[in-house]
């Protein structure tokens, strides 16, 4: 029995060479971390949409210009 | 791989006014057979139509070939496309022989600064998103 296993162990590292111990090409984290970050919106953003939306409502026949040129 | 780099870049410019042009052409067909709203759409509509993707891809491009030398602010940088978009838009207007209703021609400057804004924060957080969807830097 022990001797079957050791044969399908032997089998079995054969056919699956070991695979290569290779490390990361580069560090990803700096990537990941700009990505987090660059979603965020910052204050100032916040205001100038919510005073281009202010302005749109107040001034209905600026809409049309916006779709006009969006 | 520099002509597929801005051709990338190019297709990620063109999506925001395909999609708003998407918007325009349904809301102006709704407001035109709905409630026969006049207009002469029909006549200027190749500036959203073709001429405003096209200038979105470009400076795209522009975009992404002015990042490989130095830093360039994404939003500052399109937030300057309305003052050549605005002026090829009036163009198009007298080319089509379409008399802009003066109330328009009042509000213009108004119009033009929240252009400028909506298209600063379009650049600043959507366009990137787009470009690094498409691996552009």
């Amino acid at each position: 029995m022990s001797e079957d296993l050791d044969r399908i162990k032997d089998a079995l590292r054969r056919a699956v060479p070991p695979m290569a111990q290779e490390g990361l090409r580069r560090d990803l984290w700096p990537d990941l971390a700009r990505r987090m970050t660059a979603r965020q919106v910052v204050w100032f953003d916040w205001i100038i949409g919510a005073a281009a939306l202010a302005a749109s409502v107040g001034l209905p026949a600026v809409v049309p210009m916006l779709f006009y040129l969006l | 791989m520099d002509v597929r780099y801005y051709l990338r870049a190019y297709l990620a410019g063109i999506a925001i006014p395909t999609v708003f042009l998407l918007v325009f052409v349904t809301g102006f067909t709704l407001a035109r057979h709905l409630w026969q709203i006049p207009g002469p759409a029909e006549r200027i509509i190749i500036f959203p139509m073709a001429v405003l993707p096209n200038l979105w891809g470009l400076w795209n491009v522009l975009l992404a070939r002015a990042r490989r030398s130095r830093p360039v602010s994404s939003g500052v940088f399109g937030a300057a496309l309305p003052l050549v978009g605005a002026p090829v838009a009036y163009l198009v207007t007298r080319v089509a022989d379409v008399e802009l209703p003066m109330l328009m021609i009042r509000v213009f400057p108004v119009a033009l600064v929240i252009v400028v804004a909506v298209y600063y924060l379009l650049w600043k957080y959507v366009v990137p998103f787009l470009n690094d969807l498409v691996e552009v830097t």
